[in-house]
């Protein structure tokens, strides 16, 4: 490891530029926060409400984000697909896509009016918008692509010989998949986890266009951050450090224990 | 991870970085024409976004040189940019109250035009969910939207329902009324209090309640009156009523033609 003090200068300086462009509205966010009143800003009713939707819908993002996303990473790892970097574009759209877009094409899809929507409406009287599912669809749509990008590059890195080998000893492809390749790659799928699920914890765009806002039932705490800036900003603040403290922890949690080399 | 992915790819990174370099030439390029003074700046609530338009066609027949630059959104979220040191030129504020906020900022509250707007009951294209009257507000099974309470136009329909004992059952709290009437227009809603000018200018059907309708003028809850500020010139502060000349932006007959009342509160 280069000591600090040995780095060049052409990159420690702009590096430091960096860190200071991330940290430095972290440290304002964190001057303005309420500190002795943060607690009983957080016990709020509308607060815990929204806490109580937003692990709900975090974590059922996370679990549908295992449960797609994992077939879909070794579909794209393992499988000769036909024009594979489109494939691999549209998995990856709804990180650059902004959430408001991805919210509006939800609705213009899923809506009661939407393409799909409106048959889920009219032969089984599922609506999805306004609905916590619809807030967990939103959440699985935008945090997919960090779950399936980890997982793929894992799958990559360790290449097919262990799989097949497996498949050819072992009673055929899916045990291979099940006893050899999901073992061999859990730390990414670890990490795959926990990066969904923060995006999910975070989501707001999507959410807001496509399931609304309502306490209780899809107003997750981003929503009520957002609600809280136009009435009560020191709320809306105490808000944002506990979603910071939380992803902090994650993201440091998952730098020591799997991405680390 | 990231290493693995792009393994292998390296001399098609380098190329990928010098085609980019045109691009942010061009992005810093428009940046800075954009950026150009002289143009008016106007903040204004959502539900006044019916009428720009119409008032940029209006100034451009008055022979102003370039139509106003229009920032829409919820009337509290204008305020807290200002407060955080936005200055437009002008602030238009859903709510006469929230002006108060920035009048130490170096802005003089206007007292002409004086614009109000009225909540109207608005439901999907062919009401489908049958709506008759506010009271259908309280259904449990259609979908109804309002806006959140934190801002004027949720405020507005809290006082409607409260004024009228009529229970509100939202599927969703909407963050500003632009939101809430496009989310009819596409019927994904089937019904919700909007402005009359949202529901003018989408189109959208309206059912007639008389509590609503009611001409009793301001007293009527769901009539809500906007409060005008505008940068004041260092003279002007502290005047109580400067004649800054407010509809030289904001031209009075657009206003009207697109469903405000005038000269109401």
């Amino acid at each position: 490891m280069t000591r600090l003090l040995r780095a060049p200068v052409p990159l420690l300086v702009p590096a430091m530029l960096a860190v200071a462009l991330l940290v430095v509205p972290l440290v304002g966010l964190l001057q303005r926060a309420p500190w002795s009143s943060l607690v009983s800003r957080l016990v709020d009713d509308a607060v815990l409400e929204a806490t109580r939707v937003s692990l709900i819908v975090s974590f059922s993002a996370a679990g549908l984000c295992l449960l797609l996303g994992l077939p879909l990473a070794w579909v794209l790892a393992r499988v000769d697909l036909p024009f594979p970097r489109l494939v691999r574009a549209v998995v990856l759209l709804p990180m650059v896509l902004p959430p408001v877009v991805a919210g509006a094409a939800l609705l213009f899809a899923l809506g009661r009016r939407g393409l799909v929507g409106q048959w889920l409406d009219s032969w089984f009287s599922v609506t999805l918008p306004f609905t916590t599912a619809g807030t967990i669809l939103a959440a699985t749509f935008v945090a997919l692509p960090f779950f399936v990008t980890t997982v793929e590059s894992a799958l990559v890195a360790q290449g097919r010989d262990l799989e097949e080998a497996a498949a050819v000893n072992a009673a055929g492809p899916m045990t291979a998949f099940a006893t050899v390749t999901v073992p061999s790659i859990r730390g990414a799928i670890g990490a795959g986890l926990a990066l969904s699920w923060a995006r999910a914890l975070g989501e707001f765009g999507a959410t807001i266009t496509f399931a609304g806002s309502l306490g209780g039932r899809t107003r997750t705490l981003p929503l009520q951050t957002f609600l809280a800036l136009e009435s009560d900003p020191e709320s809306a603040v105490a808000i944002s450090v506990l979603l910071l403290a939380v992803s902090l922890g994650v993201l440091v949690a998952l730098r020591g224990r799997w991405l680390t080399r | 991870m990231a290493r693995a992915m792009h393994q292998g790819h390296k001399g098609r990174q380098a190329r990928k970085t010098h085609s980019i370099m045109p691009l942010i030439a061009l992005i810093w390029a428009l940046g800075a024409c954009s950026s150009d003074d002289g143009e008016t700046l106007i903040f204004a609530a959502s539900s006044l976004a019916a009428a720009t338009d119409s008032i940029d066609a209006a100034l451009q027949a008055e022979g102003s040189a370039s139509p106003p630059e229009w920032v829409l959104a919820g009337s509290s979220r204008l305020i807290a940019q200002v407060r955080d040191g936005a200055r437009p030129d002008v602030i238009v504020a859903a709510d006469t109250a929230q002006l108060d906020e920035i009048l130490g900022l170096g802005y003089v509250v206007v007292d002409e035009p004086r614009i109000a707007n009225r909540l109207v009951l608005a439901v999907a294209d062919g009401n489908p969910a049958q709506i008759n009257s506010l009271d259908d507000l309280g259904l449990d099974a259609p979908l109804i939207g309002l806006c959140a309470p934190e801002v004027p136009c949720g405020a507005t329909a809290l006082r409607v329902a409260g004024e009228f004992g009529v229970t509100l059952r939202p599927d969703t709290d909407e963050p500003n009324v632009r939101a809430l009437a496009h989310k009819l227009a596409n019927g994904e809603l089937d019904a919700g209090l909007v402005y009359a000018t949202d529901a003018l200018s989408l189109g959208l059907q309206t059912i007639s309640d008389a509590r609503l309708d009611g001409a009793d003028g301001c007293a009527n809850p769901a009539v809500t009156s906007y409060g005008i500020a505008a940068l004041a010139s260092p003279s002007e502060v502290g005047e109580p009523h400067p004649a800054t000349p407010v509809d030289r932006y904001l031209p009075l007959e657009p206003l009207q033609q697109a469903g405000f009342e005038l000269g109401l509160c």
